[in-house]
């Protein structure tokens, strides 16, 4: 029972980490790295935050933080560079190279070693005979079912959702028919930011806050993203259980060590024997 | 003398690591990020034969390069699979997976505390035991590099790797076998990569998995772009800024506890600084794929 609480957990970790960066890669068409490291500004900031204003209000300027900071290295730095390379290699190197500079300007301010919320935070509610899920754990599920709901929604059934698929799948048609396709990337970058600002914020209420949690959020995420297929938003779930679930397993019977490991051997598998991922289904052409 | 001596080392077996990654990432424009895992895997290989089993290091230089180019066997197949930022992060996953195993096979790697007391190459008769015999044993060896890395461009091989590097589909067109000649190039790139690890290991005399991670990597790419995706002969200079500079961090007082923070910060600085000018000027290579 405990298995599966843990399980449900961390796919609720994925799926958010899975949406922000299928939000990101979507409109730019290249795998956002720095996302880890806006995740983790997010977090650092609920994290110095949570004693003055309480947890929730702390969140939510981790969410606005996330969001802020996706914007400016997207508007700085990435967008710059992924207009004039047109080689998404080159992007995708940028991005490694901000979060690197990220996570570790941020080791440097903050230290290493693993930051604890303030006040009461693991309440465990006893499920069964002798499983427990925290209040963390239930926060990951609330936050990401409401997420995901809010994204399948915007996606299929509004007029922005549309908007950014046919800026993702077609820029120069999406242009053409009066669409701003840089408009409609910010928007979804400051989206993509901010969910991973929250994913990380709640994932540091739960086990504690340190720089490799940037790195781990957005390893969940890209892996999350090509295992379920880019482009469909109903599949992030099926990818978001099957990575928690074998993580969990090799956490049992191997030792937490493996995780990473893990996540990459089914994403080189997937490429391998997949490449399409569970959806299975190619990046349509047009989508107006 | 003695610290100079050493940094110039240095230089000489990054140069080597960056002759390999560049005949993959600057010739066929395979970017990876898991040359440092490779590089490890001859370090390790060198390291635990010669510890383990007393062999004689030389010997221990193909045995490491066949360990190597057999974990790069899967990869390359890989790049047959994926192109451009796939496969950069499924070389990342590779990275990612290397450090795992070196870090968690305990009673093979001895796990996070590493090896020790890797004993120094004989050479006629005696062991290689002050740094001037280092510098001349490494100098030679990435001379060795340079003559291969230059005879492969001119070679037809070479041609055809810096023509798919160029325009992959073109050279599909005149009937080239693309996926052969990129699989080649990967593995050669990667099995070469194990020599300067097996030099790494036994100048320094141990090694543990931190010495090989996803950082390392990325120094490595930094001093590849920095000197130019097609420009082998400014390797040497791209490796000579990226060893010396983080080393000056030692003469200005910075504590050592955030010394390491800071050389990782400075190496990704330089890289994106040069990606930023470098798009600015539109000189950046065009996409291959």
């Amino acid at each position: 029972m405990q298995f599966l609480i843990n399980t449900l957990a961390s796919s609720a970790v994925n799926l958010m980490a899975g949406m922000a960066v299928s939000l990101l890669y979507l409109p730019t068409g290249c795998f956002p790295l720095s996302l880890g490291f806006t995740a983790l500004v997010g977090a650092y900031a609920a994290w110095a935050l949570q004693p003055q204003v309480g947890l929730p209000l702390a969140v939510a300027a981790a969410v606005m933080a996330s969001a802020l900071m996706g914007l400016m290295i997207e508007l700085a730095l990435l967008g710059p560079i992924r207009r004039q390379s047109k080689n998404p290699s080159m992007t995708l190197i940028a991005s490694l190279a901000v979060l690197t500079i990220g996570i570790h300007i941020l080791s440097i301010i903050f230290g290493d070693d693993v930051k604890s919320f303030a006040g009461p935070s693991n309440f465990p509610i006893q499920i069964g005979t002798a499983a427990y899920l925290t209040l963390p754990q239930l926060a990951m599920l609330i936050n990401a079912s409401l997420v995901s709901f809010s994204m399948f929604v915007v996606l299929k059934y509004t007029a922005s959702g549309r908007k950014l698929l046919a800026v993702s799948y077609q820029p120069l048609l999406a242009r053409i028919y009066g669409l701003r396709p840089e408009r409609i990337r910010s928007f979804s970058v400051m989206a993509g930011s901010s969910i991973a600002g929250l994913a990380a914020s709640l994932v540091a209420w739960d086990t504690g806050l340190e720089p490799g949690l940037g790195f781990s959020i957005v390893v969940a995420g890209a892996v999350t993203m090509i295992v379920s297929g880019i482009g469909e938003p109903a599949w992030l779930l099926g990818g978001a259980v099957l990575i928690a679930f074998l993580n969990n397993l090799a956490a049992v019977l191997l030792g937490g060590k493996w995780i990473h490991a893990v996540s990459f051997i089914v994403m080189i598998l997937f490429l391998l024997v997949r490449p399409l991922g569970m959806s299975g289904r190619r990046l349509r052409k047009i989508a107006i | 003398m003695d610290y100079l001596l050493h940094v110039l080392i240095l230089v000489a077996i990054y140069g080597m690591l960056a002759i390999s990654l560049s005949i993959s990432s600057s010739y066929t424009k395979l970017i990876s990020l898991a040359h440092a895992g490779f590089c490890a895997v001859g370090a390790y290989t060198s390291a635990i034969l010669c510890v383990r089993f007393g062999m004689n290091f030389w010997w221990t230089l193909p045995v490491a390069m066949i360990a190597s180019g057999l974990l790069a066997f899967p990869v390359a197949f890989l790049a047959r699979k994926t192109i451009d930022d796939y496969f950069i992060v499924c070389t990342m996953g590779i990275a990612v997976i290397i450090t795992s195993l070196l870090t968690n096979l305990t009673t093979l790697t001895n796990g996070p505390l590493g090896i020790i007391a890797i004993p120094s190459p004989i050479l006629f008769g005696s062991p290689i035991s002050s740094k001037v015999e280092w510098l001349c044993v490494v100098v030679i060896a990435y001379l060795l590099f340079a003559f291969i890395a230059n005879n492969l461009r001119r070679s037809s091989f070479g041609r055809l790797l810096l023509a798919i590097g160029e325009d992959q589909i073109f050279c599909e067109s005149l009937g080239k076998n693309v996926n052969l000649a990129k699989f080649q190039s990967f593995l050669l790139g990667s099995g070469l990569a194990a020599l300067p690890g097996c030099f790494y290991s036994s100048y320094i005399a141990y090694i543990d998995p931190s010495s090989f991670d996803l950082n390392d990597s990325i120094m490595l790419l930094s001093i590849v772009i920095i000197a130019g995706m097609d420009k082998a002969s400014s390797l040497l200079p791209a490796v000579s800024l990226l060893v010396v500079l983080p080393e000056g961090l030692r003469f200005i007082g910075i504590p050592v506890g955030i010394a390491g923070d800071l050389r990782q910060v400075l190496f990704a600085l330089v890289l994106l600084l040069v990606l930023w000018i470098r798009s600015n000027r539109k000189t950046i290579i065009s996409s291959s794929c």
